[in-house]
């Protein structure tokens, strides 16, 4: 699959991408489901267009059964910035069934010196979603998912991966320092330095408390020995709407402490979304 | 559980499954031999009539006499089907549908089969439709088709459409769709069959449509309990007990959920249009998926009295509530890990405003 992704979106293998999908594979990326065969093949067509050729400059997979996620860090032909793209695959190693992915639009305009707003511009229309409102407080019905819940196999880092959770799912920021190493490198969504632990503590903070009731929920976790992904998102309601803001998260661990971590966010497609809203304001001036 | 090596779409490509190799699976009797199992049937009957363009074999595949219920219509015969499925052609042209699963369950010798077949369907709005003029835009949108197959042909078809999501792609609210659709013109036998279904419903009957062939006991529990827990009893408390901490629900218009508290929503929000509702459980089919889950694919009803909470809809306060729906459920370790529900709020809402408009209250009369 990775060397699949690499010839598609890096070279334009059309046919090599193909004969990966199936005639019901769909593909899910800037808040939009795509389905056949014109559709998903625009995929890689409309990268290769606002990307160009890019150099694989770092490539990193986690696999388990059926899931594949694979991040690329991409270098484009006349820039030198990274653009970070992170895709989640329901596989059987042949074909791919359904595939979601983040592409990091805010550093592809970025990296491209495009107007963010041409950016915003080119991506697709979002899907029609429908949040129903829901009460958000667990109510001490340990309703709530985490990550030791969703591991389907044993693993030795569901005590890790479940405290890293706390940071988000419970605003847990005195547990940073206890959760990632002192070097950590952290990637974060729309920038290109690498980011602290104490960067971190800040992100966490600057996303909550633009929303009220915000909610954090697990979609899908994986482990590869001490390697883990994990596709969620939060909820919460910003300037009277119900927002939504999907992540994908790969966590490189020692077993004990996180000592990298990649969180990607599609920040343009949310705010195709969702016009209007601030969250990411600071991040686009 | 019915038996395991009948064809199972999820991993199969297109070409695999128009050819597919294995000797038959089920005996199928007077099918053409062609047809391994229902699932194949389904599948190619399906390529053959919508994507190959084929619509005279409607003639082949549906009976004379073949009663099609919909929420905005009904139908009895095979000439009706034709004129229906060439004028969605016509307004989306490159109507593409992809089989996304196919539920089924062995009705008997002397009935033939009973299939759910959940499909994707992408579409550009070329031409004027039941929504309006057109837009010139593709949406997609999840149809859930039950049908009753006998002897190479169905007989009788249940179908449901998403299509409140799709009018939202194309650019057309909901209530514009439902206002336009609520102004085509109706039948008889419709408006008949509606009022029966409600008058049904409300008394907690049972569909006449039965069959006495066995279903997988613990998923035709399962079944029931979710439709009079969550439907009837609205014990939502519930829904811990019957759904992962992680399951995702798809409902119709755009309306996604993943976890317990979102999903919990999803029912308040939806039943509190009408509280008092009652719903029924018409059909239950189970198949086994992979080596680990069971789909369970149920038809089911629900008749109420509307009381809506948008604003838009506020005038129509009272008239009469009516869907009929479609839900596939996948079920690991005993509780939901998927849900895809499938109705068409367009028409249900296009009922209420038609009833609300030949109603004395439509004509202003208090």
């Amino acid at each position: 699959m990775l060397d699949m992704l690499i010839k598609t979106f890096t070279q334009g293998d059309i046919t090599g991408y193909k004969s990966s999908l199936l005639h019901s594979s769909c593909w899910s990326q800037h808040n939009t489901k795509m389905f056949g065969e014109d559709k998903l093949t625009s995929v890689p067509l409309n990268w290769l267009m606002s990307a160009g050729r890019c150099q694989v400059l770092q490539s990193l997979v986690v696999q388990q059964a059926n899931i594949s996620v694979i991040h690329l860090k991409l270098k484009t032909p006349d820039y030198d910035l990274p653009i970070n793209y992170t895709f989640w695959l329901h596989n059987n190693s042949t074909v791919i069934k359904s595939a979601y992915a983040i592409v990091d639009t805010l550093q592809l305009s970025i990296a491209k010196n495009m107007h963010i707003d041409e950016t915003t511009l080119s991506l697709p229309e979002p899907d029609p979603l429908v949040i129903p409102d829901y009460d958000q407080q667990d109510n001490l019905q340990e309703e709530f998912a985490i990550p030791s819940d969703i591991v389907t196999k044993l693993c030795l880092v569901d005590v890790l991966l479940d405290s890293w959770w706390t940071i988000w799912s419970c605003s847990q920021l005195s547990i940073i320092d206890e959760v990632y190493t002192e070097q950590s490198e952290i990637s974060l969504p729309g920038s290109f330095q690498q980011k602290s632990r104490s960067d971190i503590f800040k992100y966490v903070l600057s996303i909550k408390l633009k929303l009220s009731r915000a909610f954090c929920q697990l979609e899908e976790v994986i482990v590869e020995g001490n390697n883990a992904a994990i596709k969620w998102f939060i909820d919460g309601d910003e300037l009277g709407q119900k927002i939504r803001l999907p992540f994908i998260t790969i966590l490189k661990t020692n077993g004990e402490q996180i000592i990298s971590e990649l969180t990607t966010c599609d920040i343009l497609a949310f705010n195709k979304r969702y016009n209007g809203s601030k969250i990411f304001e600071k991040n686009i001036m | 559980m019915q038996q395991n090596n009948i064809t199972q779409v999820y991993w199969k490509d297109l070409p695999e499954l128009l050819l597919p190799q294995s000797v038959h699976n089920q005996s199928l009797k007077n099918f053409d031999s062609e047809f391994i199992d229902i699932v194949d049937y389904i599948i190619r009957i399906t390529h053959r009539i919508w994507e190959q363009k084929n619509i005279a074999l409607c003639n082949d595949y549906y009976a004379e006499y073949c009663p099609v219920h919909t929420l905005g219509g009904y139908s009895d015969d095979v000439a009706t089907v034709i004129k229906n499925t060439l004028l969605t052609l016509a307004a989306f042209p490159d109507r593409t549908l992809i089989g996304e699963n196919v539920v089924w369950r062995d009705l008997g010798e002397n009935n033939g089969y009973y299939s759910s077949h959940r499909i994707t369907s992408i579409m550009t709005n070329k031409n004027p439709s039941e929504f309006g003029a057109a837009t010139g835009k593709t949406g997609r949108v999840t149809t859930i088709a039950d049908c009753v197959c006998y002897e190479n042909k169905i007989v009788y078809e249940w179908l449901m459409r998403d299509n409140s999501f799709l009018v939202k792609q194309l650019g057309i609210s909901l209530i514009d769709a439902a206002t336009h659709f609520a102004n085509l013109p109706t039948n008889e036998s419709f408006e008949e069959w509606r009022m029966q279904e409600i008058i049904r419903i409300k008394a907690g009957q049972t569909s006449s449509h039965q069959w006495h062939t066995p279903v997988d006991e613990i998923s035709e529990k399962f079944a029931h309990h979710w439709i009079n827990t969550l439907f009837n009893k609205k014990a939502l408390g519930e829904v811990k007990n019957l759904y992962h901490k992680n399951a995702k629900l798809q409902w119709p218009g755009g309306i996604e959920a993943v976890g317990i508290s979102g999903i919990r929503g999803v029912f308040i929000q939806w039943l509190a249009q009408s509280p008092e509702a009652s719903a029924t459980c018409d059909h239950i089919s189970v198949v086994p998926f992979e080596d680990d889950a069971i789909d369970i694919a149920i038809r089911w009803s629900v008749a109420g009295t509307f009381t809506p909470k948008n604003e838009l809809f506020s005038k129509y306060t009272g008239q009469c509530f009516f869907v009929m729906a479609a839900t596939h459920l996948r079920i690991i370790n005993g509780k939901i890990s998927e849900e895809w529900t499938v109705f068409d709020e367009v028409a249900a809402y296009a009922n209420i405003i038609r009833d609300y408009n030949n109603s004395d209250a439509g004509q202003g009369v208090t």
